[in-house]
C-alpha cells in the first residue's frame, strides 16, 4: 500500500469524543468499516492498522484529540470515508462521550 | 452477630459506585492469576488443536452475547454494549489468526496459544498513558481466562459461590464477575486494583451495587466472615467496624434513603422555594432526548435545544423542512403553557463539521457558532425559517450562542426580520412576537451586556464556556482540571454583570451550563438574581428539592455574603457556600 495506489484515498480527522478509541467507539468504527468493500486503514504518527479490526484499532492508543489518517482502497472507498468521517464527528452518537 | 476480635481499621480507596453497607467480607480471590495448562502438541494434532480453539470461541461469543442481552434487560443498553465488544474482539479476525499462529508455530495447545496472545495484547494497553485505554487491559484478561474456562470444559459460571449476603473482596473483578453474582447475595464489591472507569466499577453503578476500588492488599488483610464497612459514596473501608461506626453508617443511610423518596413526592410539583418564590426547573435537550424523559423528572419546558446534534447526526445540514419537522415535534409535546428555547447552530470548537477541511489552529477561538452562521448566511436563513415556522405550534424563543461582539446581534437581528418578512410574503404562519435571546459564553458580552440587553429579549448564562473563556482553561484538559473553577470570582462578577443589564432591561436571565445543575450554585445564582435553570433533566429532581428547603431571603444572603468574598479564592468561595447549603438542607448527597 504504497503512495502509487492510483484508488487510494486520505481522510484527516481528530479524534474527539471523551474516552479516545476504547472497546465501545472501536467496535463500532470496525463493524462500519466492514460494512465496505474497500480496504480500510486507520493512521497515528505513522502507525498503520487495519480499520477492520477491533482489536487493532484499540491498540493505536488513540485517545480524544488525537489526529487520525483514514484510508481507503478500492471499491467504495469513499462511501466508506464519508460513513467513519462521520461517526468520528458524532463521538460515534455515544451519549456519555459528548 | 458482629464478629468481634479483630481490630478496627480504616481504608480509603476510590469511590467506584454509590451507596453504604455492613456486612461480612467473602475474600473472592486473592493476589495472582490462575495458572495455564501449557503442553506441546505434534505436527498433526494442530487441526484438531484449532478446532478445539475455534469452537472455544463460538462457544464464549454465545455466552457473551446472551449475558449481554440478560444485562440490557436488566440495567441498560448502554451497559451491556461492553460486552457487545467484547463479542466483537472476539470475531476480530486479526485476533483469531493470532491465535490459530500461536498453535501452528510454537506447537502448543489451544489454551496456552489463547493466554500467550491475551498477554501480549493485556501487555501493549499497561503499558499505555491513558488511564481509561490502560483499564482495557482488564477487558482482555477476561476474555482470554472465559475463553481458557471453556477449553477447559469448566464453563460459565463463578466456581464457589457464598452462601448468604456478603461484601465481595477481590484483587480484582472482571466485568463478567461482576454481574455473574446472584444480586440478592451481593452487598458491595471492595477491590485491590482497578478504577473509577474500569468496567466492573461502571457496572456496580449501574447495578447500584456500592464499591470501593484500589484499596492495596485489602484482598490479603480480610479474611473471611470479618465484617466489613463500605462507603461506596466517600471511597472508606472500615474492616472490623465498632458499633459506634456502624450506627453512624445506618444514619446516613437513613438519610439518604428519606431524602431520595421526597424527591420522588416532588416530582408533579413546580420548582419553588419553601416561601413560595418560582424557580423554573427546565431541561438541556437535543435531538435524541426522548420527552418521556423530561416528563419523568418533571421538567417544566427546555431551556435549551441543541440544534447542531441533528446536523452531526446526518453528518449534513438538515434541510428547512426537516428543521421543521424535528422543532414542531418538541414543540408539540410540550405542555401549553411550557416553553422551549432553540440555539441555532453551535457548530465548531470540538463539533467539528467533517465537510470542513481547514484545520484551524485554536478552533474553540475559531470561525464556530454565530460566526459561523454569519459567515454562512444560507444556512443561517434556512434554519431561522425554520424555527419561526414551528414557532406557530407553541411557545418558542430563539436564542444565539457565541456573541461576542454588538455587531454579531444587530445582523444576526436584521437577517431574522429579513426570513419574518419572506415568510409574511409567503403567507407562512409564525409567531410575530417571537423572542430572541443571546447566549452569555464569553466575558466580552458580560462586559457589554448593557448594550446587548437593548436589542434582544433575554439572556442565557453559558457557563461551561464562559468559565472556560474567562479562565482560559480547556475543560477536557485533566491536567489543568483544577484551574476549571465555577465558583471563581472573576466568573460571578461577569454573571453579577449580566443579571444587572439584563434586569435594568426587564430581560428574563437563565443559566443553560452545568452550574445549574449543581446545587450549591444554581442557590448562588438565585440569590444573585437568576431566574431560571436548565440543566440535564437528571439533575431536575435534586435542584427542585434543594430550592424546596431554602427560603429566598436564605439565597440572597448567601449571594450577599459571597459578594463580600471576591478578594478570596474560589475554593474557598465554593466551600462556604456549600457548608451554608448543608445547613439548610441536611442530608443532601451532595
Amino acid at each position: 500500500m504504497g503512495d502509487a495506489d492510483a484508488d487510494r484515498e486520505n481522510r484527516e480527522v481528530v479524534l474527539m469524543n471523551k474516552y479516545g478509541m476504547h472497546v465501545r467507539p472501536a467496535g463500532l468504527f470496525a463493524k462500519a468499516a466492514s460494512r465496505f468493500k474497500a480496504d480500510i486503514y486507520v493512521e497515528k504518527n505513522g502507525v498503520v492498522v487495519s480499520g477492520k479490526s477491533i482489536m487493532a484499532l484499540m491498540t493505536l492508543e488513540a485517545v480524544c484529540g488525537t489526529p487520525l489518517i483514514l484510508s481507503a482502497i478500492g471499491e467504495q472507498g469513499t462511501e466508506a470515508l464519508d460513513e467513519l468521517e462521520g461517526l468520528i464527528a458524532r463521538k460515534f452518537d455515544i451519549p456519555d462521550e459528548q | 452477630m458482629i464478629k468481634t476480635g479483630g481490630e478496627m481499621r480504616e481504608f480509603t480507596g476510590l469511590p467506584a459506585s454509590h451507596g453504604q453497607v455492613v456486612g461480612p467480607a467473602y475474600v473472592f480471590r486473592k493476589k495472582g492469576r490462575e495458572q495455564v495448562l501449557n503442553y506441546s502438541i505434534s505436527v498433526d494434532q494442530v487441526a484438531p488443536e484449532i478446532r478445539r480453539l475455534n469452537d472455544a470461541f463460538s462457544l464464549t461469543r454465545n455466552q457473551i452475547h446472551s449475558l449481554a442481552t440478560e444485562l440490557s434487560r436488566r440495567v441498560g443498553s448502554a451497559e451491556a454494549s461492553i460486552f457487545e465488544g467484547h463479542v466483537m474482539i472476539l470475531e476480530d479476525p486479526v485476533v483469531v489468526d493470532k491465535c490459530q499462529n500461536e498453535i501452528k508455530t510454537e506447537l502448543c495447545n489451544a489454551e496456552w496459544a489463547v493466554h500467550q496472545v491475551a498477554s501480549a495484547y493485556a501487555a501493549v494497553f499497561e503499558n499505555m498513558e491513558d488511564e481509561y485505554l490502560r483499564e482495557r487491559a482488564n477487558d482482555i484478561y477476561d476474555i482470554g481466562s472465559r475463553l481458557i474456562r471453556n477449553l477447559q470444559g469448566k464453563g460459565d459460571s463463578i466456581s464457589v459461590l457464598p452462601s448468604k449476603p456478603c461484601v465481595i473482596v477481590a484483587d480484582e473483578i472482571s466485568p463478567s464477575e461482576t454481574i455473574a453474582f446472584p444480586r440478592h447475595l451481593i452487598l458491595g464489591f471492595v477491590t485491590n486494583r482497578g478504577s473509577m472507569t474500569s468496567h466492573a466499577s461502571l457496572l456496580s453503578r449501574a447495578l447500584g451495587i456500592p464499591a470501593v476500588v484500589g484499596i492495596e492488599n485489602l484482598s490479603e488483610i480480610a479474611s473471611n466472615g470479618e465484617y466489613l464497612l463500605v462507603d461506596g459514596t466517600n471511597g472508606r473501608v472500615v474492616l472490623n467496624p465498632d458499633q459506634a461506626a456502624i450506627d453512624e453508617l445506618n444514619k446516613a443511610v437513613k438519610i439518604s434513603r428519606s431524602f431520595n423518596e421526597s424527591l420522588e413526592e416532588l416530582k408533579g410539583c413546580p420548582g419553588q422555594t419553601k416561601d413560595g418564590y418560582r424557580v423554573p426547573l427546565i431541561a438541556n435537550i437535543d435531538s435524541s432526548t426522548a420527552m418521556t424523559e423530561l416528563y419523568a423528572v418533571g421538567a417544566e419546558g427546555v431551556g435549551l435545544y441543541r440544534t447542531e446534534y441533528i446536523w452531526l447526526r446526518l453528518n449534513r445540514e438538515p434541510s428547512e423542512e426537516e428543521q421543521v419537522e424535528a422543532y414542531t415535534r418538541v414543540v408539540r409535546a410540550l405542555a401549553a403553557d411550557q416553553e422551549i428555547t432553540i440555539r441555532v447552530f453551535d457548530l465548531g470548537g470540538d463539533k467539528i463539521l467533517s465537510d470542513d477541511c481547514n484545520m484551524e489552529a485554536n478552533p474553540f477561538l475559531g470561525n464556530r457558532s454565530i460566526r459561523y452562521l454569519l459567515r454562512n448566511p444560507d444556512v443561517f436563513r434556512s434554519q431561522l425559517r425554520a424555527v419561526l415556522r414551528a414557532s406557530a405550534h407553541g411557545r418558542l424563543q430563539i436564542l444565539y450562542p457565541m456573541i461576542s461582539v454588538l455587531e454579531e446581534l444587530l445582523e444576526a437581528n436584521k437577517i431574522l426580520a429579513e426570513c419574518m418578512d419572506e415568510l409574511r410574503r409567503e403567507g407562512i404562519r409564525f409567531d410575530e412576537n417571537v423572542k430572541r435571546g443571546v447566549m452569555i459564553e464569553v466575558p466580552s458580552a458580560a462586559l457589554i451586556a448593557e448594550s446587548l440587553a437593548e436589542e434582544c429579549d433575554f439572556f442565557s448564562l453559558g457557563t461551561n464556556d464562559l468559565i472556560q473563556y474567562t479562565l482560559a482553561v480547556d475543560r477536557l484538559n485533566e491536567t489543568i482540571a483544577r484551574l476549571y473553577q465555577p465558583a471563581h470570582p472573576s466568573v460571578l462578577r461577569l454573571i453579577d454583570m449580566t443579571i444587572k443589564a439584563g434586569h435594568d432591561n426587564n430581560n428574563k436571565i437563565s443559566v443553560c451550563g452545568e452550574m445549574a445543575s449543581d446545587p450549591v450554585m444554581a442557590v448562588l445564582m438565585f440569590g444573585m438574581g437568576v431566574d431560571e435553570f436548565s440543566m440535564n433533566p437528571n439533575s431536575i429532581p435534586i435542584v427542585k428539592k434543594v430550592f424546596s428547603c431554602i427560603s429566598r431571603d436564605d439565597a440572597l444572603k448567601l449571594a450577599a455574603d459571597v459578594r463580600n468574598m471576591y478578594s478570596k479564592m474560589a475554593g474557598e468561595i465554593y466551600q462556604y457556600c456549600k457548608d451554608k447549603l448543608f445547613e439548610l438542607v441536611p442530608g443532601v448527597p451532595f
